[in-house]
């Protein structure tokens, strides 16, 4: 595979590998192993089944790359695929049921914007997020994970767990809350 | 994972599954079948939502129930009872039925679900109320009367009125002072007597001939009316009292 090929777009690989080639889907893996291993580590809070879990992500997402529609983002598809593959695992294991209808999504909330001062308070954030993340709810904890950690916009993980964009700011409000309350309690600053 | 794998990188696992043929990716046609049968769904889901809705307006019209609430509160009370509450619950089934396919889009799930949800109750809820006087239910309710279409018969012919719950449909065939003689289904002649307190239209008067629906008591022989409301020419005729969805022990009334 040449090296033209590693450096297209996600979307311009997928669409080589929809014609038939099934080479660079290996550059996909590469790019998105790490981050979905993170993603697996925090979400599901052990490292047991962390591989297969990864694993099993990218072969459904080759197995259903056909379904892949080019406009779109390659990078939300795959995590809506590994968020789905997390929540059955969880579903599995009986640990954290994440429901149909939650009161979240269900009413409107006025628009939270995504904060400027990302970048400044990512670093703090991340210290603290080591030591809170396990306690928090999977509806709240997901969210943070996403936004702060894989780096992702509130309208890709919007598109991830399939909320409202308003959800997903209200869920990391309410989870940095949540942390607070929760490093308020252990009396970590 | 066997110990061979766990030494390799998941890149190359990957690689090497999709080499020997292991895993396999679905074609274009697959998903384009899949998405066929999804909207397929949807679209069968709203017809028969809209059916069935559009089946209890319908019904409402056909056995009077819509004219209760000229009764006063007696007849709301009766009106609640008297719905098909398992069509409604139908209904109301398959419009949850219908968010969960739509929700998958994106257009949908960004929006909070309650707005999606109120749209889809308020499409089929408008659409029912516009089609509940198409032909087809008039025609269902004709076929039902000889023929015996599963399901559909039972439906359309157990609909009307319970006359225990004091409730009587039929034909003016005398009027006499305050006592109206009222021809029922199957040749049953009630007698009617209209109070001060009777609840009747106005500028209405009644003649015999006409198609009236009475609420009230039954004492002594007599019904002491507590409202009396006309019938459109064309429903009048068509009452059947004792209409219970889907409870065929009930008896259709004599």
């Amino acid at each position: 595979m040449d090296q033209k090929t590693k450096n297209l777009s996600d979307e311009l690989i997928v669409q080589l590998i929809q014609k038939g080639q099934q080479e660079p889907f290996s550059f996909l893996v590469e790019r998105y192993e790490k981050k979905l291993k993170s993603y697996a580590y925090r979400f599901l809070n052990n490292q047991q089944d962390i591989e297969d879990l990864v694993q099993e992500t990218f072969i459904k997402a080759f197995v259903n790359i056909q379904s892949f529609d080019l406009e779109r983002k390659f990078s939300s598809w795959l995590y809506r695929i590994a968020h789905n593959t997390f929540v059955n695992h969880l579903k599995k294991k009986k640990n954290d049921l994440v429901l149909f209808f939650d009161a979240d999504t269900l009413f409107p909330h006025p628009i939270a914007k995504e904060r400027p001062d990302k970048d400044a308070e990512l670093k703090e954030l991340q210290q603290m997020l080591d030591y809170g993340l396990d306690q928090l709810d999977a509806k709240y904890k997901e969210p943070v994970i996403l936004y702060y950690l894989q780096d992702l916009s509130y309208q890709d993980i919007s598109d991830v767990m399939q909320i409202p964009v308003s959800t997903v700011g209200v869920r990391i409000k309410r989870a940095k809350e949540n942390l607070a309350k929760i490093f308020k309690e252990k009396k970590y600053e | 994972m066997n110990k061979q794998e766990e030494k390799k990188s998941i890149s190359e696992v990957i690689q090497a599954k999709l080499k020997e043929g292991k895993v396999e990716m679905h074609s274009k046609n697959y998903f384009i079948l899949k998405n066929i049968l999804i909207v397929s769904a949807v679209l069968f889901g709203l017809l028969l939502g809209t059916f069935l809705l559009s089946f209890v307006f319908f019904i409402a019209q056909a056995n009077g129930s819509v004219f209760l609430p000229n009764f006063g509160f007696r007849g709301w009370t009766h009106l609640f009872v008297s719905l098909p509450w398992l069509i409604i619950f139908g209904a109301v089934v398959i419009i949850f039925f219908l968010e969960f396919f739509v929700k998958k889009h994106t257009t949908v799930y960004r929006q909070p679900i309650l707005y999606s949800l109120f749209f889809i109750a308020a499409v089929v809820f408008l659409t029912s109320f516009f089609l509940r006087t198409n032909p087809v239910h008039l025609n269902f309710l004709d076929r039902s009367e000889d023929e015996d279409l599963p399901i559909i018969s039972r439906m359309y012919r157990h609909y009307g009125m319970d006359a225990d719950d004091k409730v009587y449909t039929g034909q003016i065939s005398a009027i006499i002072d305050d006592r109206i003689n009222l021809l029922l289904a199957q040749d049953r002649e009630l007698e009617i007597l209209v109070l001060k307190e009777t609840r009747l239209p106005k500028k209405f008067v009644f003649k015999t001939g006409d198609w009236v629906m009475v609420m009230g008591e039954e004492e002594a022989g007599q019904i002491r009316a507590w409202g009396i409301h006309p019938l459109d020419e064309q429903w009048g005729p068509r009452f059947k009292p004792n209409f219970r969805p889907f409870m065929p022990s009930m008896p259709m009334m004599k």
